[in-house]
């Protein structure tokens, strides 16, 4: 039977202390900060089971559940026999003598299958914190339980490990009281680059980055030079602390408002990290994943594993050939949740890889009616052009493409006569609608889904089917081409994009109305010095209840109150249900509305600008039309003109508002979720805010119903969010199992190619920015560049003057904002945000599709 | 030919007559202002109809007719297809 200091063990002694117990002992051998303690050998363990006769694995009940539950729970009811009770007393007693205060346990399972190269039960077995010296036996029996979980069975049935062969030691150490931990990775996990030291590091214990509940700062390191070579902030809003308060029952405390988006790392701890990170990979000869903390300036490791899981996992990939669904992907490049995920698969004919949406390849090449290539179907099917220009037709395709547009002709001719010509403000009956589902509690929040978006009564008015408003709107885009075409013939001396800039700057825009409305919010805080001072300066989860204790501030917020009546139910990503919308957060809101107030220039001139340059436009057409033969008599060409941009400009809005309104949708579904969690949430059934979203519908229902516990459910959810932390990281590719991008993308190109999506010419420097929650500061002149924009990044086109999109499309928010505006913007440029710093200038061709980088900052 | 297009023609109007019906219930809540020119546009569309009806003489006026008739019962189908289609997939998902 055996206990032994952590330091007297070495790499070869798994079988006695386990995967994690001998990586520990190895890296004290070797100078490496590691807290001490003690190991409880796996022989313990394999002494105390003997008691429970393990059935084989081919002997083990097809139905395991049952049986792991009440194999856990004997475990955890039989006491340790009093030999090893009296070890593990004599080796704390000898831990305590060399401290100079009390201290706690942090007690870490080590199996002896796991840490090593070929399978590695990160996340398997339990970690306890705060554990007091009087709790260690208890905790022991836990760890020898968390072997039996659900999880880490389905793991070895999967792996197929022999249950009974794995034994686990248990690893007692004094814990680390963090100030800051993280994770650090020799390698790429997501990429398998072996150049680069990946460091994601937050403010507390590690517990709350391991079970994925916050999204930690990410530094990456070159492995050659060891030099910083990118830092993302992340907006930190949890942390589990070092020390908990009486009476605390969670360990999930939100983060301070101050130190949310700081850097959790100096540079210099960035690089010490790295190279001791380094120096650990170097000596267990493979890339390694190490836990690591800090406590008042000293760095300890925690932890330190092989990774077993690099590059993309081939598994997730279905077969076949898939195009990116970009009129999603567009609005957001994040994975989607699994219980949003869940909640539209029925309804939405997708196919999900990597958390994303994806179209099948079979599906656009049908509908395409062109004698092209593959790839180019690929490019259409992601709305780009097309390298082939001659393009010839398919007439089996063609014929196959006009009964489907007959048949929609058809189905939606009632329908599009109805929407032709209906004031701006015919949707607004849709917020009713949606208020009315979302309060009738006799309607789940699936059917809330159903309701608000397909099933309506007969005489239902248009403006509550906003879903199908938006499938008419597209027929801006036949006005559109033929309004180009008659500008080309009739006016070949203008500018090829003048029919974009003539159909810009429409009224009515819901989205554009936002933008110009937070404006006025800015110039009302300006009115008084004090309410301008407090939104500039007082942290912004302090802004509103600040600003309500003075006087002054009283118009401000009645304008605030009015903005949020109408846009409350707007978020960054939008399409995702657990984005917090304004109106329950309005913090983003006044985010924007300080980033306003600290720009002095008068953005009111903008748009003014834009409208003179497009009255000055409309004046050149009119004369070159005048120039034709019998235009003076009737004018019929100038009538044709204004009618083809009327129309345009009808369905473009119509496009954007009914986009508006479907938010509206998801927010009712929302709400009606918020209330399931609130409940499970009170009854103690749920831990977490947020863990809902991680969810199946079923297993929802189920928690609802009293058939699942969160012991149910609780491996499922950390498991889920690491999973979303990890597909996180990178970009979705655009297509799979087709290449369309191998011939346009150089890494090392100053050049950069994209989709033109509002016409003109700027250069300036660029302002990067991946997420406008932790960083929403541009100044004016400065040039976006943006992973993807939606509605509630619009403030930042009022500010900047030209922006990069790395996914998106003519007729995606960023397109039709750009216009909006008259600024130039070119999307769907693969790679920008990486390629492009902050700071560096670049030359942005709206008209060509093109980015130049002139000159690279230092 | 002539019978398809006037097979063609009729359903066109009848779309039209549906479309300007349902502007009653799409602009309720500003029928005040709107209600004069959606039931102008009706009775243009309502006289027109009858005049077509009125002055063509069968095999013509049956295809006009049968235009009108069918995707009358189409727009009413395929409202109900689109319920029963629902239903199917919420039943599926219980």
């Amino acid at each position: 039977m055996t206990v032994v200091a952590l330091d007297q063990i070495n790499k070869s002694e798994i079988d006695l202390a386990g995967g994690k117990g001998a990586n520990l002992g190895e890296l004290i051998a070797n100078g490496f900060p590691v807290p001490p303690g003690f190991v409880i050998g796996a022989d313990e363990y394999a002494s105390f089971i003997t008691a429970f006769d393990i059935p084989s694995n081919d002997t083990m009940p097809e139905d395991p559940e049952e049986f792991l539950a009440g194999l856990r729970e004997r475990i955890l009811e039989t006491p340790l026999c009093r030999e090893l009770q009296e070890k593990i007393t004599a080796a704390h007693e000898e831990l305590k003598m060399a401290r100079p205060s009390e201290f706690v346990y942090a007690i870490r399972s080590s199996a002896t299958a796991e840490d090593l190269a070929d399978a590695s039960f990160a996340g398997q077995h339990d970690t306890y914190y705060y554990v007091a010296p009087i709790d260690l036996e208890v905790m022991t029996r836990k760890c020898w339980a968390s072997l039996w979980s659900d999880a880490a069975f389905s793991y070895r049935q999967s792996q197929g490990i022999e249950h009974r062969s794995v034994n686990m030691a248990v690893v007692a150490q004094e814990m680390v009281r963090s100030d800051v931990s993280g994770v650090t990775f020799t390698a790429d996990p997501v990429s398998g680059s072996e150049s680069v030291i990946i460091t994601e590091a937050s403010w507390g214990m590690g517990a709350a980055i391991v079970d994925g509940r916050v999204s930690p700062d990410q530094y990456l390191v070159d492995k050659i030079s060891n030099r910083l070579t990118s830092i993302k902030i992340s907006d930190k809003k949890f942390m589990v602390p070092a020390t908990l308060s009486e009476g605390q029952t969670s360990r999930l405390t939100e983060v301070p408002a101050d130190i949310r988006n700081k850097e959790a790392l100096t540079d210099d701890q960035v690089e010490k990290i790295a190279q001791l990170a380094l120096k650990a990979e170097q000596h267990f000869g493979g890339a390694q994943d190490i836990e690591w903390a800090i406590h008042g300036g000293d760095l300890f490791f925690l932890q330190s594993r092989p990774i077993t899981v690099i590059g993309e996992h081939e598994s997730e990939v279905p077969p076949g050939r898939y195009i990116l669904f970009k009129p999603l992907a567009e609005n957001f490049t994040d994975p989607l949740l699994p219980l949003t995920l869940d909640m539209l698969d029925d309804y939405v004919p997708l196919t999900i890889i990597h958390g994303r949406a994806y179209i099948r390849f079979e599906l656009i090449r049908g509908l395409i009616p062109l004698k092209i290539s593959d790839e180019d179907v690929a490019r259409l099917g992601y709305l780009s052009d097309p390298e082939e220009t001659n393009l010839r037709l398919s007439i089996p395709r063609l014929l196959l493409l006009s009964t489907l547009l007959i048949s929609n002709y058809l189905l939606m001719a009632v329908f599009n006569r109805r929407t032709a010509a209906m004031p701006d403000d015919f949707m607004a009956s849709y917020r009713a609608f949606c208020n009315r589902i979302a309060e009738d509690d006799s309607v789940s929040a699936q059917d809330t889904l159903v309701s608000v978006f397909g099933k309506f009564r007969f005489f239902e008015p248009a403006g509550n089917m906003v879903l199908l408003v938006n499938l008419v709107a597209p027929r801006y885009m036949l006005f559109l081409k033929m309004l180009s075409g008659l500008i080309e013939k009739w006016c070949p001396a203008l500018p090829p994009d003048t029919a974009s800039l003539l159909c810009s700057g429409t009224e009515g825009v819901l989205s554009t109305e936002m933008g110009r409305e937070i404006l006025e919010l800015a110039e009302i805080a300006r009115e008084f010095d004090d309410v301008a001072q407090i939104i500039r300066e007082v942290p912004l989860k302090q802004t509103l209840s600040t600003l309500r204790t003075i006087d002054a501030a009283g118009n401000f917020i009645n304008h605030l109150d009015r903005f949020l009546a109408k846009h409350g139910h707007r978020a960054l990503k939008e399409f995702e249900l657990n984005s917090v919308r304004w109106e329950e957060d309005p913090t983003q809101v006044l985010g924007m509305v300080r980033n306003y107030l600290l720009v002095d220039s008068d953005l009111n001139n903008t748009e003014a600008d834009i409208q003179a340059q497009r009255n000055e436009l409309e004046h050149q057409v009119d004369q070159a039309l005048l120039a034709m033969p019998l235009e003076s008599l009737g004018r019929p060409r100038l009538g044709l003109i204004r009618f083809l941009v009327g129309q345009t400009r009808y369905y473009m809005k119509l496009r954007e508002n009914s986009r508006f309104y479907h938010i509206m949708g998801f927010y009712a579904v929302r709400k009606k979720l918020l209330k399931i969690e609130q409940s499970l949430l009170e009854a103690n059934i749920l831990k977490c805010k947020d863990d809902i979203f991680y969810l199946q519908w079923h297993e929802v229902k189920g928690l609802q119903s009293g058939e699942l516990g969160w012991q149910d459910v609780e491996d499922t959810i950390r498991s889920r969010r690491m999973e979303y932390i990890r597909l996180s990281k990178f970009m979705p590719p655009k297509t799979i199992g087709i290449d369309i991008e191998a011939a346009q993308y150089d890494a090392g190109s100053t050049s950069l190619s994209g989709q033109g999506a509002s016409p003109g010419r700027y250069e300036g420097i660029a302002k990067v920015i991946m997420d406008p929650a932790t960083d929403n500061e541009i100044e004016p002149g400065e040039i976006l560049v943006a992973p993807y924009t939606d509605p509630a990044w619009t403030p930042l086109f009022l500010t900047a003057n030209a922006a990069v999109i790395e996914v998106g499309s003519y007729l995606s928010h960023a397109g039709t904002i750009a216009r909006e505006y008259g600024m130039p913007c070119v999307v769907d440029v693969t790679n920008c945000t990486s390629r492009i710093t902050t700071g560096t200038r670049i030359i942005v061709d709206g008209t060509q599709g093109s980015v130049v980088i002139v000159e690279e900052k230092a | 030919m002539l019978e398809l297009l006037l097979f063609l023609a009729g359903m066109q109007i009848i779309i039209m007559l549906l479309a300007t019906g349902y502007r009653y219930i799409d602009l309720w809540y500003r029928i005040g202002e709107y209600w004069p020119g959606i039931t102008a546009r009706l009775i243009t569309l309502i006289v027109l109809d009858a005049a077509v009806f009125y002055f063509l003489d069968s095999p013509y006026l049956n295809a006009f007719f049968w235009g009108q008739i069918s995707y009358l019962i189409f727009h009413v189908a395929i409202f109900w297809v689109v319920r029963i289609g629902f239903w199917l997939l919420e039943t599926a998902r219980r």
